[in-house]
């Protein structure tokens, strides 16, 4: 199981040599910060190709603001380098800021300047002079347009997510970064969101998001850096990740009267299994589907109504799971809480940084 | 410098659009100053009652009573004893008693140095105190002085009370210019900062290439005009509504003010560095400016309170800045003549950007 764990990782260290200046647009190369005692990014390497969509996946704490924070050039690192489009951010941070497009964890904005008055002095803040027209433009591509004389502080979650993505395309970056975009967000508004950013990358913007839900990652991302403790556990194709972990499918349902769960145990593809007390019925299947067939067949033999089946392949939950030895996103940990508990600790570091 | 011009016009939109803090930067100020200037402003402007208590019936006495009844805007009343003249004192009938003891007239006569007459007023109400001494007082000097020739033989004794002149609007209004000044460096600006600061403004801000010193200035500039414009409209609002006679230079004025402004800003700015939230902040600024307001000598002069609370005068930015503005505008003195009260506060802006520098975090 270890060894499946480490093939992937192994890979990213293939991704750190840049193949060709121009292939990679961001070279992260034994990036380190500390923040007192704690080592929050501790020396990592990747490489971000030209024009993909490339995810940081990892829980809170992690260490992927900070190392996004770094690239930025608006954290310096304790050790090690990062290269934007071919610029070393550490000492120039203020033309790699030039350069590239960025959207900041729960920004809020100035009140009583309308949204195309917010992106103009934002445009200018990047020295470009935006035309209403322009501004317009780019207000329709995050799907904002009609808003466009709405202030600031009168936009929904997901509008005010749309609109600090905006913010991060006002001057045309090469690169844009989104810091867990969708945090905070309905599952509507949060789908919503991915076209528009899949709509950012068609475009021709080589994106760089972070986020702690798998499925963002698994649905948006071309790649995928999985962190944990300030450290890059594996990096390839959230399929390649899934893949690599040899991972079984998980049957799980219910029966009108109990069976033992050594005649489940030995149908025809399964592995293991397990009889939860809530009366839900758990096998682990390296071919799910003979193990449906042959429960099936099992079930009709002996006149029993199987309820609530599912099947459930394996994720980058797993893949994370597997490695970490912790889930994603622990179970009793509400959305809520655990974005403020991110918002604490940044601002605890802050305080002993300087 | 574009991006900087462009932010003072975001700046400026804000300012405006905000109609909550248009109100209490405008408007506030001009309400504050018409309800104390109709409640203590024309109180006892028009008919100042003063009892005359004439235990001496010589010609001081008569000349006394006669220089009273011909100034204009007090009543006379010739009580028949100290305890009636009193008594009608306590019940609010008569703002100011004098007594002219018996042997007055002989002692003027005599020429035995100062002639003093007792003088009792109502203390409870500073203000008026003020006014009624100082009526009082400039009457029987001049009476003294042209019933004697050249040296002064009369006063009044407990003439303790040493006032900014008749109308208790020349005194307010400056000190109303310097409260508004005071109170929108502080919360303005630095209530801005560290709003920006906790809501992530600045964070933002800092991911562009654009210098953050240039969203601040441009915050300041907007202040600094905007301190100017509210400057000049309760100048304007108290000489028309109450005829507060501007004397002194408006450049002065305008300079002063300036200066007055960016020592509340420097406060606002330190206040913004040393807090930790927006919660803290408030807190903060009030505990500053609440003692200010009401010790500052902005609604009741300050000369006359106990010794003890003096130093804490003293250590108030917006008492150098209205006595400032009072001996600019009333005063009609020039900058020179305030030059201490300038280099005070520019040593208190000194101060308060020292710490502003020392304990500001971007984030």
């Amino acid at each position: 199981m270890n060894q499946d764990v480490r093939a992937p990782a192994g890979a990213s260290q293939e991704a750190v040599a840049p193949r060709s200046e121009s292939d990679h647009i961001i070279a992260v190369d034994r990036l380190t910060k500390h923040y007192g005692d704690l080592l929050a990014v501790d020396g990592i390497s990747f490489s971000v190709r030209r024009g993909e969509v490339f995810g940081i996946l990892g829980p809170n704490g992690a260490g992927k603001t900070t190392t996004l924070e770094m690239i930025e050039g608006l954290r310096q690192p304790d050790g090690g380098s990062v290269t934007v489009d071919g610029l070393a951010v550490w000492p120039n941070p203020k033309q790699v800021k030039g350069r590239i497009g960025v959207q900041l964890q729960a920004t809020a904005l100035f009140d009583y300047q309308k949204l195309w008055e917010i992106l103009r002095v934002f445009g200018s803040c990047y020295g470009m002079r935006r035309s209403r027209e322009q501004i317009l433009r780019l207000l329709d591509r995050v799907g904002l347009a009609d808003k466009a004389d709405s202030y600031a502080n009168e936009l929904s979650g997901g509008q005010a997510q749309r609109l600090s993505i905006a913010l991060a395309l006002v001057n045309d970056p090469v690169v844009t970064f989104l810091d867990e975009p969708t945090t905070g967000l309905d599952p509507r508004a949060r789908r919503a969101l991915w076209d528009v950013i899949r709509d950012i990358n068609a475009s021709g913007t080589t994106v760089v998001l972070t986020t702690h839900y798998m499925e963002e990652a698994e649905r948006l991302c071309d790649r995928v850096a999985v962190m944990d403790h300030g450290r890059v556990m594996a990096l390839d194709t959230p399929r390649t990740l899934v893949d690599g972990l040899g991972a079984e499918a998980r049957v799980t349902f219910m029966l009108s009267e109990p069976l033992p769960v050594d005649e489940l145990c030995a149908l025809d593809g399964v592995t293991t299994c397990d009889a939860e007390e809530d009366g839900h019925y758990v096998l682990q299947a390296a071919n799910a589907q003979h193990a449906v067939v042959s429960l099936l067949a099992t079930a009709a033999e002996r006149g029993l109504r199987i309820a609530n089946l599912d099947v459930q392949g394996a994720n980058l939950e797993d893949v994370f799971l597997a490695m970490t030895g912790h889930k994603l996103v622990e179970d009793d940990q509400q959305e809520g809480p655990a974005a403020s508990a991110g918002g604490k600790r940044r601002s605890i570091f802050a305080g002993r940084e300087r | 410098m574009r991006t900087f011009w462009d932010f003072v016009r975001a700046e400026q939109q804000m300012s405006i659009r905000n109609r909550q803090a248009l109100f209490w930067r405008y408007f506030f100020p001009i309400l504050l100053m018409g309800l104390l200037g109709v409640v203590f402003g024309h109180g006892y402007g028009g008919d100042f009652k003063l009892a005359i208590v004439r235990q001496d019936e010589g010609m001081v006495a008569n000349v006394l009573t006669q220089a009273f009844k011909n100034t204009p805007g007090v009543q006379v009343r010739v009580p028949a004893t100290q305890q009636d003249a009193l008594r009608q004192l306590k019940d609010g009938d008569v703002q100011g008693v004098l007594v002219v003891p018996a042997g007055t007239q002989q002692r003027f006569r005599q020429g035995l140095g100062t002639t003093t007459l007792p003088f009792y007023f109502d203390n409870s109400n500073l203000s008026s105190a003020g006014q009624v001494t100082s009526i009082t007082g400039q009457v029987v000097t001049a009476v003294g002085d042209r019933m004697s020739g050249m040296t002064p033989k009369l006063g009044i004794a407990p003439a303790g009370i040493k006032t900014h002149g008749f109308n208790y609007l020349d005194f307010l209004v400056p000190g109303v210019v310097a409260l508004a000044l005071m109170q929108n460096g502080v919360f303005a600006v630095g209530g801005r900062m560290v709003f920006d600061k906790q809501k992530g403004v600045l964070r933002r801000l800092r991911a562009t290439p654009m210098p953050l010193s240039s969203y601040v200035t441009s915050n300041v500039l907007v202040q600094l005009v905007s301190a100017l414009v509210q400057s000049a409209l309760i100048l304007a609002v108290g000489m028309l509504a109450f005829k507060v006679k501007i004397n002194g230079s408006l450049l002065d004025t305008a300079v002063l003010a300036v200066i007055g402004a960016g020592c509340f800003v420097s406060l606002g700015f330190a206040i913004a560095a040393v807090s930790r939230n927006i919660e803290v902040a408030q807190a903060l600024m009030q505990v500053v400016q609440m003692p200010m307001m009401f010790l500052g000598g902005i609604f009741f002069p300050m000369n006359n309170a106990p010794a003890w609370i003096q130093p804490v005068v003293k250590a108030m930015p917006l008492k150098y800045l209205a006595d400032g503005l009072r001996a600019i505008v009333v005063d009609a003195h020039g900058l020179w003549w305030i030059r201490w009260d300038i280099l005070i506060l520019l040593a208190f802006s000194l101060v308060f950007l020292t710490i502003a520098v020392r304990f500001f975090r971007w984030e």
